[in-house]
């Protein structure tokens, strides 16, 4: 039993993920192929084309609709089950012969569900896996670093912060503040990378006054004065920081600053995720500690790096698997909720949250809320299962 | 108070700080025709009016707008925070240019200034007359906004010079080249890559946290007034606190009232199909978002096709009479919460049926149940009595970690039911771009859940003092 739900929760992952990648072929109202000799009226009525079943030389895909874009002639939610029409070449209103045409009905504005469900499926996959790749980086960063240095810290004298401060400021003055308009321009797309050099140069400059700087102050005892510097304890006020305004109110607050595209709203829910799994991480990493092969590895003379890469990362990957797969489901859920919301991307773009939304609005129209609620549902249930899994395995 | 606990706190603390800094830089934003809407409907001036952008730059020094930021401004040695008297976009642009090239900000600043001065003028001109001369003279006017910073400005006096349509306009002309050798006489443009710390103790933080022209600041609970009605926020949020506050705990205390006995006793049965169902229920309720489930339960049964027991938002008849006291008001408003009570019971419920299912069978294989088992107590009574005071403490913290998901959930759940609650009118706020209304929400709600972490600390201490709160 238990088995064959898990089997079942990788297929329909597997099918999700195939159906995402493949949306503008699943799909799509224009043919992939299409004998452009046979007609004269050329892409704009392919549709007439194919239902008339003359010079039926276009090859279209499964659903033939793009999300988001008005069936004139359907206006309106229709059901799977209704008659749906079009007009045809004689410029007359007939009905479509196909019994199923709108798979998974229509919404307000005559937009194809099942359409909608695919590339919302494609946008909500899209912002899980880049969000949680950049929270796993952040995470594995901040954690490795706090759990590793938890113990002694890092022994760092007063002219390194000094340097490092300064050079932190020089970076952030000389290469965003003072051509801050640059970057707008370079940002929106209309300036050259001129500057960029000319940031370059300043540091490197700047960098080497520093470092000048350093080497004469190390003559004095007071700057070689070394002090423990413990990121263990920067980082968990730092998470700290972070959980104490709620997600979703950072997160949509967030979005209101930013034109909310696909991959900005990733940024934004990979660089809030990561304080849950940083904290884990740091937990294990402490444990692993405990267990003394990381003290043996010390002793027979590796280097940190080398200890971290080769043998606390390898080991990392039982407990980030499921927290990944987790956090892969809470991303999709809270995702969905902010396009429910209408605060997430523009209002052109049909994802599962706003298509519950226009559930909300029309009542009427089952099929809107059946099939975004059920696709949203058994992707979740299955990145559940999965993690479940993997966190059994793990232990 | 041990010394964790109080190195817990003064984190805390920290973070206040930090909550109270973030509100305060969204309360400064300000979507772009903010000044034009106040304008609008305070001075009643119309946009096309002549001194229509002097009128908006009063308006920002009366609204202490155009103060800095913070008491300490890093900027370069040229910068001199001039930037808000210029209307648009473009024009900024030209002033920072301008600035990196020539380095005098005086003097950029009074050429810049005379630009807009001119282009005012001739707007104001345009509607009067509006001949060729005039565009032409904007036209060039235009040019040379744009591009004073790229290019060698000289042959463009000499043109207007030699142009004779453009006489009437000698005076301005004059105006502008003048200002123009002024500054560039003696560029400096080493200057805008000096950094200097200017501090000034009359700002906008200091205005908004201890009081000045836009409100009594944040120290005697003032939160400024909403954008668009010119609201006191302070009384504006009152109700919609009260709402959110009501309406959460309550489905909190039913859900945790309901959700530990029932753990508990599925516990001490010990029944494997239970054990089943209670997992696939929790399963559910973690897969089934609120706004699915909430859309759900209003097909079922606010719609006219199916049930039409309850209504679909809201929280009181439309058109109720004033009069009627706290209980009736209350009774009266009882169909309308059922649904959203539902829906969010349903989630937290799910939720703590299985961290305290998970707990308690953590619990039942330690020591002191084994040895109370053999003491011949039958299992009801080690659940009830042994097992669940010592879950009650990690549950404590737990209900401390959802309590930011609790805000987050009642948004959409009041959003969804039209309750009128502080997650409905943070949704609203955002919509509207209303930065005050929206820095005032996250202030409340930061600071909400920090008091929450603070409690819930103390509370497992003082509950279990063997419990070290660890610094994470």
């Amino acid at each position: 039993m238990k088995k064959r739900f898990r089997k079942l929760s990788v297929l329909w992952l597997s099918f999700i993920t195939l159906l995402s990648i493949a949306a503008p072929f699943v799909a799509n109202e224009k043919p992939f192929f299409f004998d452009s000799s046979e007609s004269q009226t050329g892409y704009t009525d392919y549709r007439q084309q194919r239902l008339d079943g003359k010079n039926n030389s276009g090859f279209f895909a499964l659903i033939p609709y793009s999300s988001g874009v008005a069936d004139a002639e359907n206006s309106g939610p229709h059901s799977p089950f209704e008659k749906n029409y079009y007009h045809n070449s004689q410029g007359e209103k007939s009905v479509i012969p196909l019994r199923f045409h709108h798979w998974m009905g229509t919404d307000a504005i005559g937009s194809d569900v099942a359409a909608g469900v695919v590339f919302g499926l494609r946008h909500s996959l899209f912002i899980a896996v880049t969000a949680m790749v950049i929270a796993l980086i952040i995470a594995l960063v901040m954690g490795i670093l706090s759990g590793y240095y938890s113990m002694y810290g890092i022994r760092i004298s007063w002219s390194a912060i000094l340097f490092f401060i300064f050079l932190f400021w020089a970076i952030w003055f000389y290469g965003c503040h003072i051509f801050s308009n640059e970057w707008r321009m370079f940002f929106s797309g209309n300036s050259s990378f001129y500057f960029l050099f000319k940031i370059l140069f300043i540091i490197i400059i700047i960098t080497s006054i520093l470092l000048v700087l350093k080497r004469i102050s190390d003559r004095f005892v007071i700057a070689r004065k070394e002090i423990n510097f413990s990121p263990d304890r920067w980082i968990t006020a730092t998470t700290q920081l972070f959980i104490s305004v709620p997600q979703l109110i950072l997160i949509i607050t967030l979005s209101v600053f930013f034109q909310p595209s696909a991959f900005k709203i990733a940024v934004i829910f990979g660089l809030l995720m990561w304080t849950d799994l940083a904290r884990i991480i740091r937990a294990e990493v402490l444990k692993m500690k405990q267990e003394g092969f990381i003290e043996s590895c010390i002793a027979s003379g590796l280097s940190t790096s080398q200890i971290i890469f080769r043998h606390i990362l390898p080991n990392l990957k039982t407990v980030v698997r499921p927290l990944f797969l987790f956090g892969l489901a809470s991303v999709i859920l809270t995702e969905s909720g902010l396009s429910f919301l209408g605060l997430g991307m523009g209002p052109d773009t049909v994802t599962l949250g706003s298509l519950l939304a226009q559930a909300k609005e029309n009542m009427d129209a089952w099929w809107l809320m059946l099939f975004p609620g059920i696709f949203l549902f058994i992707t979740i249930l299955s990145l559940f299962n999965q993690g479940k899994q993997n966190n059994i395995n793990g232990n | 108070m041990n010394t964790s606990l109080t190195k817990k706190l003064a984190i805390y603390l920290l973070s206040g700080v930090a909550v109270i800094l973030a509100s305060f830089f969204i309360a400064v934003q300000m979507p772009g025709d903010a000044l034009d809407n106040l304008l609008l409907r305070q001075e009643k001036v119309s946009v096309s009016s002549y001194d229509y952008e002097i009128k908006k730059i009063e308006m920002a020094h009366r609204m202490g707008i155009d103060k800095p930021l913070f008491y300490f401004r890093m900027s370069s040695l040229a910068e001199t925070g001039y930037e808000i008297y210029f209307a648009t976009e473009t024009k900024k642009d030209n002033y920072s240019k301008l600035l990196r090239k020539y380095g005098n900000s005086k003097e950029v600043y009074l050429f810049a200034r005379n630009c807009q001065y001119t282009d005012e003028v001739l707007s104001g001109l345009n509607k009067k007359y509006n001949s060729s001369a005039i565009e032409k003279f904007s036209g060039y006017l235009q040019f040379i906004q744009k591009n004073s910073a790229s290019t060698n400005m000289d042959s463009v006096w000499t043109m207007t010079e030699n142009d004779h349509s453009l006489t009437e306009f000698r005076p301005l002309t004059n105006m502008l080249k003048h200002s123009w050798e002024k500054l560039a006489e003696q560029p400096h443009s080493y200057r805008a890559y000096i950094p200097a710390i200017s501090f000034s103790a009359d700002n906008r933080f200091n205005d908004w946290f201890f009081g000045g022209p836009l409100s009594h600041g944040l120290i005697h609970l003032d939160l400024g007034t909403s954008f668009f009605t010119g609201e006191k926020i302070t009384s504006l949020l009152k109700n919609k606190i009260a709402w959110s506050l009501g309406f959460s705990l309550t489905a909190i205390l039913l859900a945790f009232s309901i959700g530990i006995p029932l753990a508990a006793w599925i516990v001490s049965k010990k029944n494997k199909t239970l054990d089943k169902f209670i997992r696939i229920f929790a399963a559910t309720g973690y897969a089934m978002p609120v706004y699915l489930a909430g859309v759900i339960l209003l097909f079922l049964f606010s719609n006219p096709d199916i049930l039409n027991i309850f209504p679909s938002s809201g929280v009181k008849p439309i058109g109720m009479n004033d009069n009627v006291s706290i209980a009736g008001k209350l009774w009266a408003s009882v169909p309308y919460l059922i649904l959203p009570l539902i829906c969010y019971t349903f989630s937290l419920l799910a939720f703590a049926v299985s961290t305290a299912g998970e707990l308690l069978q953590n619990q039942m294989s330690l020591p002191y149940i084994v040895t109370a088992r053999a003491k011949g107590l039958d299992e009801k009574t080690i659940v009830y009595k042994h097992a669940l005071k010592n879950v009650l403490p990690p549950l404590i913290s737990l209900l401390a970690n959802i309590f930011p998901a609790i805000i987050g959930g009642s948004v959409i759940i009041e959003t969804l039911f039209s309750i009128p609650g502080m997650g409905n009118e943070i949704v609203r706020a955002c919509l509207s771009r209303n930065f005050p209304l929206l820095s005032a929400i996250i202030l409340i709600s930061g600071f909400a859940t920090i008091v929450m972490y603070a409690l819930v600390d103390i509370a497992v201490y003082r509950l279990d003092p063997r419990i070290k709160p660890s610094a994470a």
